[in-house]
């Protein structure tokens, strides 16, 4: 495997709020390869977003990282001081949102804010090279050079994010961080989007790590997922492994429960209802709403079981039915 | 049809559009949105439609019309042989009472101060179909019959007490509780955790097979609708343009657009067509391309597209408004972007 560029050690991200500690990530390792596509799926709730947006050391009060590490490119991302991150994030770590509109600054041309990134960043030495290094990123999205000078609510939805993305990219960072980027986008522009993350990926060796609920989408774009349920990675591997023979139970029923356009099977739900991220079940996080479930998944965190590419957490991992 | 249960003929529902101060006082002409310009399908008894289509493309205006929300501009609205949109007083409002919604967001729907079986109650009083305890005892049941058991307890619980699958339950409850003879459900499972979006629809399902409901079910998810819809409606820029049993129109699609739909919905089945090629995004619905209105993103698309708006043809079952159709397994074979 390639050299890693990111990796995720005991991680533990809480969020002190008024009715109580929410663990939105409790106790995560990752290793990112440089030049992957990584994505966390999971539900509302699962920690997902907070988990990827810590790479990038970005936690907004009151979450606070309470435990582990995040080493990227070998620096310790939870030693930085605030401006020493500022540094890194836009310049080695880009990212994008699911709405766009609530970053872009809505008085000013799209190209402007571009080029600014660009000179702060000391990615250009005059404006008109940044100007210059701004068209280009947005001709490489697919939005025409000319379209430099629109303010934002004079594009689309699916413009506005190729903007997001080109403004991303121009700084030219090694990872881009992509926290539900296509949520908010009809399927058809969604699938024109990802094509051309897709290609970003393959010709720029841009290492990406994606956030979605859509683990059908997960399956069609990653090198690897990592599912998350409640806090933790209960499971990680190849996509096409952890899509065709999931080890644990949950990515399995997960995948049952989502209705597929090309295959006629029939959908379930999960019993029961993903846990308060206050208040997480013990033991297994998942034992309450598992089939396999026995008395030892009440008591005990079950053991990271490892598979050739990757592992899952739970004491049954591969006699869940794992060969679909 | 002596069989259908509703039909909508040429639908047509516009709004102004917010002109600005300066805009009114130099007399600028309202723009016009076309919602819904020229609607016209039949539902049957028991039947589940789905309507599907991005945002702008007039499927949320379609449902609110049936449900009397908005007025429409012409056409009509036949539910049982009576015209909804001239029906008054009393005549409207016992044919209202058949028709029920489920909306996407079901904490907007339900009012957080009131004890859930109360509100799915309240229909029964509102439309004067039961005596207080008769109503408290119909929504026990009710309670039951949509898996929030046990009802006793689950009668006094206010919204905020229970998960978001449990309160489109509940808004669920409420559109059966009067009997209707048709649902519209407007994105009932967008708002509800991934994993449990099947037993939500699996509801809707059952309430089609025991209580004969039909149902209008709206989505922007094609897989959704796959699952429990006998027949689809795919709509862009205000028009419908395929209509007809669900795996026949997926499977096989003749319109253009419902091929970019199809392809471009996530899948992790190896049996998929490949991706059919779209440019650009859905128009501006105050100011839709003439002619055929999906001609500037269509790769199939002919000069004449660009004139004549395409009249309807049929193929099997399936109706579709395209003048360069794909053929029968186009879809499989694919198209050169």
């Amino acid at each position: 495997m390639a050299e890693t560029i990111i990796s995720v050690r005991g991680l533990k991200v809480y969020y002190y709020t008024l009715s109580g500690v929410v663990r939105a990530v409790d106790g995560v390792d990752l290793d990112i390869a440089r030049g992957e596509w990584v994505t966390i799926v999971g539900e509302s709730g699962s920690g997902k977003s907070t988990l990827a947006l810590s790479m990038m050391g970005l936690v907004l009060p009151p979450g606070r990282i309470v435990g582990g590490s995040v080493l990227f490119d070998g620096v310790d991302l939870t030693k930085l001081s605030g401006e020493e991150l500022r540094r890194l994030r836009g310049k080695r770590i880009g990212v994008i949102f699911q709405d766009p509109s609530a970053y872009l600054d809505p008085l000013r041309t799209v190209g402007s804010q571009i080029a600014e990134a660009v000179l702060e960043h000391g990615v250009a030495s005059s404006e008109s090279d940044a100007w210059r290094i701004a068209e280009e990123a947005l001709e490489i999205v697919g939005v025409p050079a000319s379209r430099a000078r629109a303010y934002p609510h004079q594009l689309s939805g699916g413009q506005r994010q190729r903007v997001a993305i080109a403004a991303a990219i121009a700084l030219n960072p090694d990872v881009l961080i992509a926290d539900e980027p296509t949520t908010a986008l009809d399927v058809v522009v969604q699938a024109r989007i990802i094509e051309l993350l897709k290609g970003l990926q393959r010709r720029r060796g841009l290492t990406i790590v994606m956030v979605t609920h859509d683990i059908a989408l997960a399956g069609e774009v990653s090198d690897r997922i990592a599912v998350m349920y409640s806090g933790r990675v209960v499971e990680w591997g190849s996509a096409e492994r952890v899509i065709g023979s999931p080890l644990h139970p949950y990515t399995r029923l997960l995948i049952d429960s989502v209705p597929d356009l090309w295959s006629r099977r029939k959908v379930r739900s999960i019993p029961g209802e993903p846990p308060d991220p206050r208040r997480p079940p013990s033991g297994c996080r998942f034992h309450p709403r598992c089939p396999l479930a026995v008395e030892e998944c009440r008591s005990r965190q079950p053991p990271r079981v490892s598979a050739a590419d990757g592992w899952a957490e739970c004491f049954f991992a591969g006699e869940a039915g794992g060969g679909r | 049809m002596a069989g259908d249960l509703l039909v909508v003929e040429d639908l047509r529902v516009y709004f102004p559009l917010y002109r600005s101060l300066l805009e009114r006082l130099l007399g600028r002409p309202y723009k016009i949105v076309r919602a819904v310009d020229g609607v016209s399908f039949t539902l049957g008894r028991r039947e589940v439609l789905a309507v599907v289509g991005e945002s702008g493309s007039g499927k949320t205006t379609l449902g609110k019309a049936i449900l009397g929300l908005v007025k429409p501009v012409s056409g009509r609205i036949l539910f049982d042989g009576v015209d909804l949109a001239r029906a008054k007083g009393g005549e409207a409002r016992r044919v209202r009472r058949r028709i029920s919604a489920v909306f996407q967001d079901p904490y907007k729907s339900l009012d957080p101060l009131m004890p859930v079986g109360e509100q799915v109650a309240e229909p029964l009083l509102i439309h004067r179909m039961a005596g207080r305890s008769e109503a408290r005892r119909m929504a026990m049941e009710m309670l039951e019959k949509v898996g929030l058991t046990p009802a006793s307890e689950f009668y006094w619980r206010r919204p905020h007490q229970l998960s978001g699958g449990q309160r489109q339950r509940v808004a669920i409850a409420r559109a059966l509780i009067t009997q209707p003879d048709l649902i519209v459900a407007d994105e009932p499972v967008s708002m509800i955790d991934v994993s449990l979006r099947a037993s939500i629809l699996e509801l809707l399902e059952s309430a089609r097979r025991e209580l004969g409901v039909s149902v209008i079910l709206i989505t922007h998810d094609i897989a959704t609708a796959r699952v429990i819809a006998d027949t689809v409606a795919v709509m862009y820029l205000g028009r419908i343009v395929e209509y007809g049993p669900i795996d026949a129109v997926v499977e096989d699609p003749r319109h253009p657009y419902t091929a970019a739909l199809v392809t471009s919905t996530p899948s992790i089945s190896r049996r998929r067509p490949p991706r059919f090629p779209v440019k650009g995004e859905i128009g501006d619905p105050a100011n839709p391309p003439p002619g055929c209105r999906f001609h500037p993103r269509c790769p199939l698309a002919l000069e004449e597209c660009r004139r004549v708006e395409p009249p309807s043809a049929s193929d099997s079952g399936r109706t579709y408004w395209c003048l360069n159709p794909l053929g029968p397994g186009g879809l499989w074979r694919g198209v050169e972007a």
